[in-house]
């Protein structure tokens, strides 16, 4: 973790959504920071609250979904008090988005070279139309698109799942943004394509330092990628620590089961633990961890409210029980 | 148009930080013009049909306009027209004694087939039923225009407890007699009288009965045998949909009321015959909406799941794929159902419809044309009551649309 003043600084976000049960808090009182040249992992299962939790940093929460409470600091500044005119200059020139279903993310109307020129022209980083396209190409290209000069014509059905998935990169990549929100944006790919999407990534934190937040189901790319991991689990983050320390030594149950229930490599002859149980219903929580229905560990303390709270300089955890879990 | 701008690349082009203005016009015009330039051009064929109602205004060369030029030429109320509308009287008394709709109608008991479709004017298809009608409930246009239509409904089941006169009562002597609010008129007659001195807002109430009834048969029946077709057309593809799609295209290359006229003059006039005629082309339209929904439902991973766990073609196509094309068969079934009324005017406008002295709204309009300049409320109560029917239909069907699509709903 390096120690300057965080790029990102969300406290207490919570963004809801009505629904036809009651309000659901997809995300419900999330902290967390994130520096220039960082990259963080975000785990957790499906609708745990990742992509809601970030999709609020970006301000495109769609009504009738609303972010209710909390304070989300971009470089010293609180994004929610800014015009929807400001955010949207921010959007894709300091913030980026890279989404996970290339094929829907895509206009299927519009070639890739107007979409990826599109941006660079709306944040004023090219003079010309030509300029934009001569950028355009060099963006294809470094994310290993081949003879990117015919490509820029194509439209995006004509593109492969995994160059669709490069070019949306490229497409978040384009205006040069401080921060990348990437959801799950390797998940389509083959694992040579992989690799150099990821390694493409980790230039520019080097070079640019540029802070990533990776939204992703694959515990092994944080593990190689991220310097810290924030799990969350229904709309709240329970765990968060340094990648290497997280994995190694868990600190709460449902990362501890989300990493037993992991094949390994080493020892392929170890079973594979599953998580029993269900998250339980957003719409109908109590104020206790929402994990203890399925927790080993539960004890009738859990029922009260569990704060996040530090274990050591960079640990946090969502347990009452925390120095237990081995 | 909404559902494009719910779409995952809206949502992209909004992260890339693309002016509002850009993403509108640009990201989702684009993909929602595809369908609007389709519609345009089914459409336009539909246009050319509807010339007809004009040019017999303005200018059919047949028994219709000389008398009204003279009328205009005299101003005067027609004395040559006197002789005429007495005969027509008698014609109309002589039908009355015949038809066994009409014998019947005191009782109630031949009309409460339509008084039972009539009292459903809503198809509602999707299962969260509550939650769809809370959503239309806060729509206000949508249900402004609901209630409108469900006067509509209330005034055609109730006819003969609500109609202050029989409707086909003529009295000579309130002939053309103006609407209560204006100089000479009464207010046991309403909305005036017409050409014959029958009460308008009598006619106009067991009117709603024709129109509504017609309506409610002409649209259900086609959207039973469209989506049938559509989805048989959609689903097998090779000759089934060939033969299907040719039948549709042929059909749509007829103008609406050339076709109709032509059916109604082979097989007469009279309100099954109405319905007959409409449902022949009417469900060409659902047909083509299912087949093209289906296409694309096919290719999608769940109709290949289906397929997988080793689901008929029955199975499939009635339980996977219909209940995703259901939404634009609503759709199109409500906007049609506007579109039916007219046509059902048009028809009984041209003197093919509905046979007097039953009275139909289009009909109406028709009886009135002769005195446009004398007396105006004839034609255009009537006309005034097709336009708020139909445009409370479009209306409501937006609102429907919008309540119960669910993937206008992804929460």
């Amino acid at each position: 973790m390096t120690g300057a003043e965080p790029l990102l600084a969300v406290r207490g976000l919570r963004t809801v959504f009505p629904t036809r049960r009651g309000l659901l808090a997809a995300c419900d009182g999330v902290d967390l920071k994130l520096a220039a040249g960082e990259a963080l992992g975000v785990v957790g299962e499906s609708g745990s609250g990742k992509s809601v939790t970030f999709l609020s940093v970006l301000g495109l929460i769609r009504p009738p979904g609303r972010i209710e409470l909390g304070e989300i600091l971009f470089e010293g500044r609180d994004l929610l008090r800014l015009s929807a005119e400001e955010r949207r200059r921010l959007r894709g020139r300091a913030l980026a988005l890279a989404m996970q279903d290339s094929l829907s993310a895509l206009n299927p109307a519009l070639t890739v070279g107007t979409q990826i020129a599109e941006t660079i022209l709306a944040h004023g980083l090219a003079r010309s139309r030509g300029e934009a396209r001569d950028r355009a190409v060099d963006l294809l290209r470094r994310v290993g698109i081949p003879s990117p000069e015919r490509r820029l014509a194509d439209y995006p059905h004509q593109f492969s799942g995994g160059m669709r998935q490069r070019a949306m990169i490229a497409i978040a990549l384009a205006a040069e943004p401080r921060l990348l929100v990437a959801d799950e944006p390797t998940t389509a790919l083959d694992v040579t394509i992989r690799a150099q999407v990821l390694d493409l990534i980790d230039r520019l934190r080097r070079e640019r330092g540029l802070a990533v937040a990776l939204i992703t189901h694959d515990l092994g790319v944080v593990a190689e990628r991220c310097d810290r991991v924030m799990v969350m689990y229904a709309g709240q983050v329970v765990e968060e620590g340094p990648t290497a320390d997280v994995i190694a030594r868990p600190r709460h149950p449902y990362t501890r089961g989300l990493l037993a229930s992991l094949p390994s490599l080493d020892d392929p002859d170890r079973p594979i633990d599953s998580i029993p149980g269900q998250v339980p219903d957003l719409t109908r929580l109590d104020a206790g961890c929402r994990f203890r229905n399925r927790c080993p560990l539960a004890v009738e303390h859990c029922a009260r409210p569990v704060d996040l709270r530090p274990l050591s300089p960079d640990r946090r955890s969502r347990c009452l029980r925390a120095e237990e879990v081995a | 148009m909404a559902e494009v701008l719910a779409s995952d690349y809206v949502l992209f082009a909004e992260a890339k930080g693309l002016p509002r203005r850009r993403v509108l016009l640009l990201h989702a015009l684009k993909n929602a013009l595809i369908p609007a330039v389709t519609v345009t051009a089914i459409e336009t064929g539909q246009l050319l049909g509807g010339n007809m109602i004009v040019e017999t205004v303005f200018g059919w060369p047949g028994l219709g306009a000389p008398r009204r030029r003279k009328h205009l030429r005299a101003q005067l109320p027609a004395r040559a027209g006197g002789g005429s509308a007495l005969r027509r009287h008698l014609r109309d008394a002589e039908f009355r004694r015949r038809s066994p709709l009409h014998r019947a109608q005191p009782e109630g008991a031949a009309v409460s087939a339509p008084a039972t479709a009539a009292a459903q004017p809503d198809l509602r298809p999707v299962s969260p039923l509550g939650l769809g009608l809370s959503r239309f409930a806060a729509n206000r246009t949508a249900l402004a225009s609901a209630s409108v239509i469900l006067a509509f409904v209330v005034l055609a089941v109730a006819a003969p407890l609500v109609a202050p006169h029989d409707p086909a009562e003529a009295d000579l002597f309130r002939r053309l007699q103006p609407p209560a609010w204006a100089e000479g008129g009464n207010w046991s007659f309403p909305l005036g009288c017409d050409g014959l001195g029958r009460d308008i807002t009598s006619r106009l109430i067991w009117g709603a009965r024709i129109s509504l009834f017609v309506a409610l048969m002409v649209i259900g029946l086609a959207a039973v045998i469209g989506t049938l077709a559509g989805l048989a057309a959609g689903y097998f593809r090779g000759w089934i949909d060939t033969l299907v799609s040719r039948l549709v295209d042929t059909l749509l290359g007829f103008p609406y009321l050339v076709f109709a006229i032509g059916l109604m003059a082979m097989m007469g006039p009279g309100l099954h015959n109405i319905v007959l005629a409409l449902v022949y082309k009417e469900w060409v339209f659902t047909c083509r909406v299912v087949r093209g929904e289906t296409l694309a439902a096919r290719e999608q991973d769940y109709v290949e799941a289906a397929r997988a766990l080793g689901c008929g073609p029955a199975h499939i196509m009635l339980r996977e794929i219909l209940p995703n094309v259901l939404s634009p068969v609503l759709v199109v079934a409500t906007f049609r159902m506007a579109y039916v009324i007219i046509m059902e005017a048009s028809l009984s406008f041209l003197g093919l419809g509905v046979q007097p002295p039953t009275p139909s709204w289009g009909a109406m309009v028709a009886d009135g044309r002769d005195f446009l300049v004398e007396a105006w409320w004839v034609s255009t109560i009537p006309g005034l009551a097709i336009l708020a029917l139909v445009l409370s239909i479009n209306l409501a069907s937006q609102g429907l649309r919008d309540a119960f699509d669910p993937r206008l709903h992804p929460s």
